[in-house]
């Protein structure tokens, strides 16, 4: 079946199976592999995307129901080349080890910021504890947010 | 191959320009946009897709296979057994050839594989394994390693349940001094027993291999090995075919922690790419990935110690036992390193150590993090801990006592230089703002209510060597300077996430002399990089670093010999820095490196390429004795811990912690930074959190995925804590460097346990310290008391 949908800001349409994931849709329809499969059940965040502007894992939504919705990708989180400050500080704060959760931590993060501009750092933990990581034990994912929201923060 | 001179490179006042700074991941970028591929990323027009038949049962006969249907379903292009396998012998192994590639007479885990499907789809193959008929007749399991070496057990392997270690004994031996003798003249001998877990590595990409044959008919394989070189040698031997006819394209893993240190796809994406012509792509889901695996090990530790008058110890003698699962994967090179480091980091004059490795119809114990090591420390810290308390003296004081000095022995025999131990441990105490009191012995004042909250410290103190033990693990490496000067690394090293290959990079630019951006680096691809062992067992800074420096001085030499000719100057009078080639004397005579990689190679007409290799001293173990200088290094650290334990739930949290590791040099802190952040969370799960046989050694319950398996989200980490890069340097490791990533995950679960019994006043000495389990502990302790 045939699911037509705004994707990274472009309308695409996917031509599929009915009980296509999102995440299969991304990855093998349009070539979209920054969503990566942790455990396909919804428990790592690995496949966190942006559904009409908030964070839901991919692996568990039907692409179907994505008909006539928003949906952004860690792709589609920059303009062109660039890069967000919060993957910019991601970067800088060396938040990203072996990389596989980093797309998903990305996307869960900028939720995050979006609902929670100026989070504490328990806020920070509390919002993230959905993505797993087994490299970094978090402290420079959690600094790195901080970071970018005091610095979205002086920017007013 | 000679040495070159270890010491800080050319530069005039011995100022590093690139080591030591806290330079980003040179392939950061790609991390934070998505655009870093992985092998499960990224498709083939017509690729076909994997699934296997895995045994539904922990032990059983293979009376008949049935593919006949499955081959005949629509979309099914091939369907492999034990029938396709090149190799006659159908069995593989780095240490004991006893694994099946896919299982003809025997499945001995639930797990194993029987049969390979590749068909044009995933539901497909999945389809197509469904309808393969195994015959199975079904066999008591054997899940206790007791009852796996109990006399008249049935047989696992031909052979008997326990693996051969050394000709003389049969099992694994360490005899250092007398132990009898120790034990008749001690004050006290005291004895605990300690019982470590079974572990998933659960890193975040599950395993995955694409394998294709070229143009050529060369099999290439995209693979998510940590060892490609190591693994190729096996694959090869497994489809019969030369190494120059196989090629492993490696480089980037999302996650090993020795996960994916052993042959679990590769060999069969492999045949099924000769079988069928084609690009064959298998990825495991989670749950695949949680019965197949290898997990991490099982051991069963008694610690005896015998301590003088004076609390200072006499000798110490250790029995291990390990639970290996199915086959021998690293068994017999684990248990020897076990026994290296389970004395603790002491002067421990007599060491009688015995080490078994017990084959039970589980998936294999092959390497996790730690290596045994883990265990080791925690057996060793907690036992520790119960003899400080039955001399009465304080846990700290009583180590203090007893560490480890400069040219002690170690377990092995071998005297130990760069002991940094009390450096560690000094410093954990500043930071942590404790007062040592040598007769103070620290105990809960009363038994804790349910209503409230316990406090108490745990220590522990660590060692670890560099490189495989007994040696034989060798590292390559090439430096290439470009016709424009720009310069190429090429190792056979794999990024797992440690920043392998920007520290390994920046290791080359510091030796040879350029600046960072005029440096790239070639990972783990058997066609391109020279042999290294791969990504694992602490070597990657001291065995590979070492190659990559001598590489690139090598190379550093070949362009300051074209230098000084061309510059009409002495040898001697010629440095490399920042991409310059300069007379000492006369800075304004000068080339950049891409003058002269264009005189070198248009105008000489030669080749600009350094190589170098490392091959640790170390050397194997005495077959009798098992006494030997077993590693090349031994590297030293420190952990202190304040808990809080709500005695309600048994929850226990971390609130003040300390990890320092003397790491000789940090090539990058940042990266160093990140290693004991990742270790403090992989210590924390294996404390507190993680078991992948909840009712060990029983199957029930056997975690199948993330939701079962709960290792540690970003709430729950240490809120107050601390790490403390220390650098005392090294003689020999590159720059002064020593060794940290696989280590910074082994303090922790000793000192939290510690902790914890300080506070409750219980003696809990099995992992984990589950919530149910402490509630348990308080409970028992309360009976006693009252």
């Amino acid at each position: 079946m045939d699911t037509t949908f705004e994707l990274n800001g472009s309308m695409v349409t996917a031509h599929g199976g009915v009980a296509d994931s999102l995440l299969e849709t991304l990855r093998d329809t349009f070539g979209l592999t920054g969503a990566r499969p942790g455990c396909l059940t919804g428990d790592c965040g690995s496949c966190n995307v942006h559904l009409d502007g908030r964070v839901v894992p991919a692996c568990l939504v039907l692409t179907p129901t994505v008909e006539g919705r928003h949906v952004t990708t860690v792709e589609g989180l920059a303009d062109g080349d660039g890069l967000t400050p919060l993957q910019q500080a991601f970067h800088d704060h060396y938040a990203a080890q072996c990389g596989y959760c980093t797309s998903g931590q990305l996307m869960a993060a900028a939720d995050l910021l979006a609902t929670c501009p100026d989070p504490t750092e328990s806020d920070v933990r509390r919002g993230m504890c959905g993505n797993l990581c087994r490299c970094t034990g978090y402290t420079k994912i959690v600094e790195a947010i901080l970071a970018a929201a005091h610095a979205a923060g002086q920017e007013g | 191959m000679d040495s070159p001179k270890l010491d800080v490179s050319d530069s005039p006042d011995g100022a590093l320009d690139v080591v030591g700074q806290r330079h980003g991941r040179a392939d950061g970028t790609g991390l934070v946009t998505g655009r870093q591929r992985y092998v499960a990323d990224g498709s083939t027009p017509g690729e076909l897709h994997v699934k296997a038949t895995l045994s539904p049962y922990p032990n059983a006969r293979i009376l008949g296979i049935d593919t006949a249907a499955a081959a005949a379903l629509p979309g099914v292009v091939a369907v492999v057994t034990h029938e396709d396998v090149p190799l006659e012998t159908n069995r593989h192994g780095l240490y004991v050839k006893d694994q099946p590639v896919l299982c003809d007479d025997h499945v001995r885990y639930v797990g194993d594989p029987v049969a390979a499907v590749a068909a044009v789809d995933e539901r497909t193959a999945a389809h197509a394994v469904s309808l393969i008929e195994v015959d199975y007749e079904p066999l008591p399991p054997i899940t206790d390693p007791r009852e796996s070496l109990a006399e008249g057990a049935a047989e696992i392997h031909t052979g008997g349940n326990e693996a051969a270690i050394t000709e003389a004994h049969g099992h694994c031996v360490i005899r250092k001094g007398d132990w009898d003798g120790a034990r008749r003249a001690a004050a006290r001998v005291i004895t605990t027993r300690h019982r470590t877990q079974v572990r998933e590595h659960a890193p975040m990409e599950t395993h995955a291999s694409v394998a294709h044959l070229d143009a050529d008919g060369k099999v290439v394989i995209h693979t998510c090995s940590q060892a490609p070189h190591l693994h190729q040698l096996s694959i090869c031997e497994i489809l019969q075919l030369p190494l120059h006819k196989v090629r492993l394209v490696g480089g980037r893993v999302g996650g090993g922690f020795g996960s994916k240190n052993e042959l679990l796809m590769d060999h069969i994406t492999g045949l099924l790419a000769l079988r069928t012509g084609r690009t064959v792509k298998w990825v495991w889901t989670r749950e695949e990935e949680s019965l197949v695996s290898t997990k991490d090990q099982a051991y069963d530790l008694t610690y005896h110690t015998a301590v003088d008058e004076d609390g200072m110890i006499l000798g110490r003698k250790v029995e291990a036992v390990r639970d290996n699962g199915a086959y021998t994967v690293f068994g017999t090179d684990a248990i020897t390193k076990m026994g290296c480091y389970a004395p603790g980091p002491y002067r421990i004059p007599s060491y009688d150590y015995d080490g078994r490795v017990a084959y039970t119809n589980k998936p294999p114990s092959a390497a996790m993090r730690g290596y045994n090591v883990a265990d080791a420390h925690f057996a060793a810290e907690v036992h520790t801990d119960a003899v400080a308390r039955a001399v009465g003296l304080d846990p700290l004081a009583f180590r203090l006592r007893n560490l480890l000095a400069e040219g002690d022995e170690g377990a092995t025999g071998a005297p130990i230089e760069e002991v940094t131990i009390g450096d560690c441990m000094t410093r954990a105490v500043e930071v942590m703002g404790w007062r040592i009191d040598r007769e103070r012995v620290v105990r809960p004042a009363s038994i804790p209510t349910s209503d409230e909250h316990a406090r108490g410290y745990g220590i522990c103190a660590g060692w670890q060597g560099v490189g495989a033990t007994g040696g034989g693990d060798p590292s390559t490496a090439e430096v290439e300077v470009l016709a424009d000067g720009s310069v190429v690394v090429r190792t056979g090293v794999v990024e797992i996430g440690a920043g392998e290959g920007t520290s390994l990079t920046m290791i080359a630019a510091e030796e040879l002399g350029v600046p960072m951006d005029g440096i790239t680096i070639v990972l783990g691809d058997t066609e391109r990089t020279p042999f290294d062992l791969g990504t694992l067992g602490n070597r990657i800074t001291w065995i590979a670093g070492n190659a990559v420096r001598r590489a690139a001085a090598d190379c550093r030499e070949k362009l300051l010999d074209t230098a000084a000719e061309m510059l009409e100057v002495d040898r001697t009078r010629v440095r490399l820095r920042k991409g310059i080639a300069a007379s000492v004397d006369d800075p304004s005579a000068s080339l950049t490196i891409a003058e002269l990689a264009g005189a070198m190679k248009f105008g000489q007409g030669r080749p600009i390429i350094g190589t170098g290799g490392y091959l640790s001293s170390a050397v194997p173990l005495d077959e009798a004795t098992g006494l030997g200088a077993a590693t090349e290094a031994v590297i030293f650290a420190a952990f202190l811990v304040e808990v809080e334990v709500d005695c309600r739930t048994g929850q226990v949290d971390l609130v003040r912690s300390v990890l320092v590791h003397d790491v000789g040099r940090a090539i990058n802190p940042l990266f160093v930074e990140g290693q004991m952040d990742g270790g403090m969370a992989f210590g924390i799960g294996n404390a507190l959190m993680e078991e992948f046989l909840p009712e060990y050694p029983s199957l029930r319950q056997q975690a199948r995925g993330l939701h079962h398996y709960k290792i540690p989200t970003a709430m729950d980490m240490a809120t107050g804590h601390t790490n403390v890069i220390l650098e005392i340097p090294s003689k020999k490791g590159p720059f002064g460097a020593k060794a940290l990533g696989e280590y910074t995950a082994n303090l922790q679960a000793p000192a939290i346990i510690n902790a914890i019994n300080d506070a409750l006043g219980t003696e809990i000495s099995d992992l984990p310290a589950t919530p149910p389990r402490v509630l348990a502990a308080i409970k028992a302790r309360a009976t006693e008391v009252g």
